[in-house]
């Protein structure tokens, strides 16, 4: 584990990396506490500052650096705000998928039989389907099951739910195909001849041989998941527009981007991209580190 | 090949009937479709007798095999929202969709093949390093924050496409077709290369990595020693890196169907992905179990193709086949 991150570290680019992801997940969680404006508090937004561009042109004001909103939000503080939300909703579905597809994985790789052939039936059927369609989807179908109108918590609750059920066939599969190969390797059987349980030779043995492989897939299915959750947002069946994530906000100031307000669109969208790109950056680094035929 | 292909098959079916089953109960739990087709002063007696005359005082599972049935002959009943048959608005807006995703996937193969065997053959140079890092980037803008920076930077600052529907269509027969107006060309440009460049990115990798390891192979080195001609050793590198890429291609362009959905929402292209999320917001069940079932059964089929075609066209898998009955390659 430890010597992995050191060598993607020392791959190329493997630094600027790790400094731009550590960059991207300091300003989202600390970010708010620094931001010059709550963009939830009605009394901190002002009306009458609504649409200013950017603070460097002519018609801007310096105390708000990258410009307004409609409403007179201030967009570099709905982006430090929307950037946490973002980031939750997408670490929140992978750790969930993360978990399930590792326990899944583990068991019908282990133990095979009818737990394999019923998992792998449903990874069959899932993997048909690109992982954006059956995210929005389950993201359909749980909203038609508990009735439109949901709360802020519900809805963030349904984007992380369906984003996890989404992810979690891949690890499942990974997961098993590496269980199987560790399973038959002599540590294993050493471990059995001595009366090791199964559950202390998975948990203790096999899983930290094959923890490499899992923890980059699930940095590669962070980027994805920030993806498909600001893509739902955008679609307007993500995260409720009362607390906003980066792909509502580019939702909310698309409609001026005819108008030419382009800096309410621009900038959520470049935070979008940085903080994808980071993610990927380091997941592709990592792999190549683990993966000795790409060396 | 025979076995192969049966269980493929069966395997096909199960995936159909599972999915027909999730539309099926979409439209059943989700919502009642009487309170849905009804006004506000229908009376009791009235919405009995419309449940009688949609079946739904019946047993669940004969509903759903009635349903089952009806589905199979391309029925699927009254749009909630738009009061016509599901089957037609979907045929309508299908023209749409196909001419984006093929113009879309056409681009993708034109620029990525390509561009993969540079980055591979090439990759100490800079440029393939470029060109790599550039996949990375592509990889990770979103789709439909790219189509609005098209639309911002094309559209409203330089003025030079259009960014909104589908132009002039010319209706061929129940086939309305974008590709003989020159509007129709000019508004198709934005939406396709929005769509197209994740695909492009992903089988821009797909092809180096495949590349890169069949220039490995014995083959190669034997080929290379054998003093043969650089343009022949790379057409057999080609031949071989190109079938795994195929196939994972086939399958990844089912994707831009999915993409399909967000590109059209971006540009208003009035394609299906449009009706299904106008659907999915209006809670239209009707029109949504049949986007459904129908873009699974392209998907189903889209795989079952590749599995069929990957076992024809590598003579690996038919040796393999072949050789316990007894003949050799």
């Amino acid at each position: 584990m430890a010597s992995v991150l050191h060598r993607s570290v020392r791959a190329r680019g493997g630094v600027a990396a790790v400094v731009l992801c550590a960059l991207v997940f300091l300003a989202a969680f600390v970010g708010p506490a620094l931001a010059p404006q709550n963009p939830f508090d009605l009394a901190d937004i002002d009306l009458s500052n609504a649409s200013i561009p950017p603070a460097w042109l002519a018609a801007g004001d310096p105390r708000f650096l990258l410009g307004t909103d409609d409403q007179g939000r201030d967009i570099l503080s709905a982006i430090l705000y929307g950037a946490r939300i973002s980031l939750l909703v997408s670490l929140s579905a992978v750790v969930l998928a993360m978990l399930l597809g590792t326990a899944v994985g583990l068991l019908s790789g282990w133990y095979g039989g009818i737990v394999d052939a019923v998992t792998m039936r449903i990874a069959d059927v899932q993997l048909t389907f690109p992982a954006l369609l059956v995210a929005l989807l389950i993201d359909g179908l749980i909203r038609g099951a508990i009735g439109g109108a949901t709360g802020e918590t519900t809805a963030l609750l349904v984007v992380i739910a369906a984003i996890a059920l989404s992810l979690w066939v891949q690890f499942a599969r990974m997961v098993r195909a590496l269980t199987m190969v560790e399973a038959g390797k002599p540590y294993v059987d050493a471990g059995r001849l001595i009366g090791a349980r199964p559950a202390r030779l998975l948990l203790l043995h096999v899983l930290p041989n094959i923890a490499g492989p899992i923890f980059v897939m699930a940095t590669l299915d962070l980027a994805f998941a920030i993806v498909v959750e600001s893509t739902l947002s955008y679609l307007g069946v993500g995260v409720s527009a009362a607390r906003p994530s980066l792909g509502t906000l580019i939702r909310l100031g698309s409609d001026f981007l005819y108008s030419g307000a382009w800096w309410m669109t621009v900038f959520p969208g470049a935070a979008l991209f940085v903080i994808v790109l980071a993610v990927n950056l380091l997941g592709d680094r990592w792999r190549d580190a683990i993966d000795p035929r790409l060396q | 090949m025979l076995e192969f292909l049966a269980r493929r098959l069966a395997q096909s079916i199960v995936v159909m009937l599972v999915v027909a089953v999730v539309a099926f109960g979409l439209g059943r739990y989700a919502g009642d479709p009487v309170d849905a087709l009804v006004g506000q002063d229908t009376t009791q007696a009235q919405r009995d007798a419309l449940r009688h005359e949609l079946g739904l005082d019946q047993p669940v599972p004969v509903q759903f095999v009635r349903w089952l049935g009806d589905a199979v002959r391309g029925d699927f009943g009254l749009s909630w929202r738009w009061r016509r048959p599901v089957i037609r608005l979907i045929a309508e807006r299908a023209p749409a969709t196909l001419e984006l995703a093929f113009a879309a996937a056409l681009l993708a193969f034109v620029t990525g093949v390509p561009l993969g065997v540079y980055a591979a053959l090439r990759r100490e140079r800079l440029s393939a390093r470029v060109l790599m890092a550039a996949s990375l980037v592509g990889v990770s803008l979103p789709t439909f924050l790219l189509g609005l920076l098209l639309i911002l930077l094309f559209g409203v600052t330089l003025r030079w496409l259009p960014t909104f529907g589908r132009g002039d269509v010319v209706d061929l027969g129940g086939w309305t077709t974008g590709l003989l107006t020159r509007s129709g060309l000019r508004a198709l440009i934005l939406p396709s290369v929005t769509l197209a460049l994740f695909q492009a990115t992903v089988i821009m990798r797909l092809v180096r990595a495949g590349m890169l390891e069949v220039l490995h192979g014995e083959f190669i080195r034997y080929a290379r020693a054998r003093g043969l001609p650089r343009h022949i050793v790379l057409a057999h590198a080609l031949k071989n890196a190109l079938l795994p890429v195929c196939s994972i291609a086939a399958l990844q362009l089912g994707s831009i169907v999915a993409f399909a959905i967000v590109t059209e929402q971006v540009f208003q292209w009035p394609g299906l992905g449009l009706l299904f999320i106008q659907a999915i917001e209006r809670v239209d069940l009707p029109l949504v179990a049949a986007y459904l079932v129908l873009v699974s059964a392209m998907f189903v089929g889209v795989n079952l193709c590749v599995d069929l075609l990957y076992g024809l066209v590598d003579p690996r898998l038919r040796a393999d086949r072949a050789r316990p009955s007894g003949t050799l390659g």
